[in-house]
């Protein structure tokens, strides 16, 4: 469970979030949802302790450290590989302490043995984000981090990416965030709708789906 | 320690490393080259003049003591351009010119010749990989992954020692390759050049383990200077430029790092080698010309931090 408390965040005199709480509990999977540059990606950033910020982020009671760490994962909007670097070299950089097998292995399920010699710079987008699942699924990490991930990737992927999120949310704390409402609707459990520097908790009524567009309508639109 | 190892192993794959190990060793074999033809230009002047000795009709005994009477030079003009000599007896001008262009690259003093050129051209190249390598996270995006896994502190560490270390590796390969290609053409000047004694003084093998040194503070010192560079500027080059422009310009060199550098080495490491021979001590009153420059990059830097809302990450 990632425990937020006090959060404040501000770049000059923007500010992000004031004092706002959260609770991402293990076994759901969260979703962040916000205007554009409303602070999804900043409080992924704070999450990661990749940037500065006031108030408390705890992981199951603890601050970040080394151990805490090496249990986070985020794919990113953007590309976070080496561009000159072959996808398989890329998955060994990043995959401390698994074998090559176990690497080789894990990546062949996400892509052909051409495609993951080939240098990240001629991937697709949607195949950049493909070599950050095929990631997670190598260091099966215990907090998992989404930002936008749905963007690019094909039918065959989401299917796959949707049966590998439920599969995982047993034990682990995934937040996602996105604009591909459809896809979220289906698996979120919780929403935290960003606005007005906090964070407002939405948890789903008797087991229903959520409408993530009517959520975004009623809440983020006003 | 397992971000240094995958630096390490990331590096040596790339064309970045490939790249600037040819730069290196292009600037040490052209550096050996020139040095190698000025020996022999040096020698071919001493033969002509011996030569035109011998056809006036003198013996070899009245040769002889015109080389110990010494030489005159009527007129020296020195520039980048060109350069004029006129000399009265000149066979021991060019013995001693030849000596000298020997000791600038016998093997011995081959560590200090590939130690020289790195130091004053190659310096730029060092700071240029440094802050190419301290970037490349940045630019890849890859510097959030590595600060996820470790930690700022942990990272930046891993990231300098790592942009060091990919230096010097470069670095001593070149010296490596230096060393062999020395010895080649020092054993190849033995047979070009006779009648002169080309016995390398004032230095001798214990010397090595200074100059080895040397070349490491060198290598940290301007690693340094590009990894600050890099993490200040990011992406934009502008004040790497500056430092280009300003090593080269003006095209005598008068406040080049490499007058810094041959300054400096030649108070610390006395001998006769190039250190000695580059350093011009009477410009170095104008080294003061460095600090408005350095001002100006500090205050571009500056700007550029208080202008940057976000962060690198």
């Amino acid at each position: 469970m990632i425990k937020i408390t006090d959060f404040s965040k501000k770049y000059g005199k923007d500010i992000i979030y004031d004092n706002a709480d959260a609770e991402f509990e293990t076994g759901e999977i969260s979703f962040l949802m916000g205007r554009n540059g409303c602070g999804k990606t900043t409080l992924i950033k704070c999450i990661s302790d990749l940037e500065g910020y006031s108030g408390k982020i705890e992981f199951d009671g603890r601050q970040i450290n080394d151990e805490v760490r090496k249990d986070i994962f985020v794919v990113w909007d953007e590309c976070t590989f080496y561009n000159n670097l072959s996808g398989l070299d890329n998955l060994i950089c990043f995959a401390e302490g698994k074998s090559k097998a176990e690497i080789k292995e894990a990546a062949l399920k996400y892509f052909s043995p051409e495609l993951i010699r080939k240098k990240v710079s001629h991937y697709s987008y949607g195949q950049k984000k493909k070599l950050s699942l095929a990631l997670i699924s190598i260091l099966r990490p215990k907090t998992i981090i989404m930002d936008e991930v749905t963007n690019g990737l094909d039918y065959a992927m989401l299917k796959g990416l949707k049966r590998d999120l439920q599969i995982r949310k047993n034990d682990s704390t995934i937040i996602l965030t996105g604009h591909h409402l459809e896809f979220y609707s289906e698996i979120v459990d919780t929403v935290y709708v960003i606005g007005d520097k906090k964070m407002q908790r939405y948890e789903k009524k008797n087991g229903e789906k959520f409408d993530l567009g009517e959520i975004y309508d009623e809440y983020v639109e006003e | 320690m397992n971000m240094l190892k995958n630096e390490m192993r990331r590096f040596v794959k790339s064309k970045v490393f490939v790249v600037f190990l040819l730069l290196f060793t292009a600037i040490s074999a052209l550096n050996l080259y020139a040095n190698y033809n000025h020996a022999v230009s040096d020698y071919d002047h001493y033969k002509y003049d011996y030569e035109s000795y011998l056809s006036e009709g003198k013996t070899e005994e009245e040769i002889k003591a015109e080389i110990e009477r010494g030489y005159t030079i009527l007129l020296q003009d020195k520039s980048f351009f060109k350069s004029d000599l006129f000399l009265e007896n000149p066979l021991q001008y060019y013995i001693e010119a030849t000596q000298k262009d020997v000791n600038f690259f016998a093997p011995v003093n081959l560590l200090s010749l590939v130690i020289e050129p790195l130091i004053s051209i190659a310096v730029i190249f060092v700071t240029f990989l440094a802050s190419i390598c301290v970037t490349d996270d940045i630019k890849n995006k890859t510097i959030r992954n590595h600060v996820l896994r470790y930690g700022k502190t942990k990272y930046i560490l891993s990231k300098i020692v790592s942009t060091i270390m990919k230096n010097l590796l470069a670095v001593f390969i070149t010296l490596i390759l230096a060393y062999i290609a020395g010895h080649v053409i020092y054993s190849k000047l033995s047979t070009d050049i006779t009648g002169i004694d080309l016995t390398v003084t004032d230095l001798n093998k214990s010397n090595y383990a200074v100059q080895i040194l040397v070349l490491i503070a060198a290598v940290i010192f301007y690693s340094v200077i590009g990894v600050f560079l890099g993490i200040v500027f990011r992406k934009s080059y502008f004040c790497l430029k500056i430092v280009l422009i300003k090593s080269f310009l003006p095209f005598n060199f008068k406040y080049d790092i490499s007058n810094v550098i041959n300054h400096f080495m030649a108070k610390i490491y006395i001998f006769e080698g190039a250190f000695v021979h580059l350093q011009q001590t009477e410009e170095m009153s104008d080294m003061m010309h460095l600090i408005p420059v350095g001002a100006t990059a500090l205050m571009i830097a500056f700007m550029l931090i208080f202008f940057k809302k976000r962060s690198a990450y």
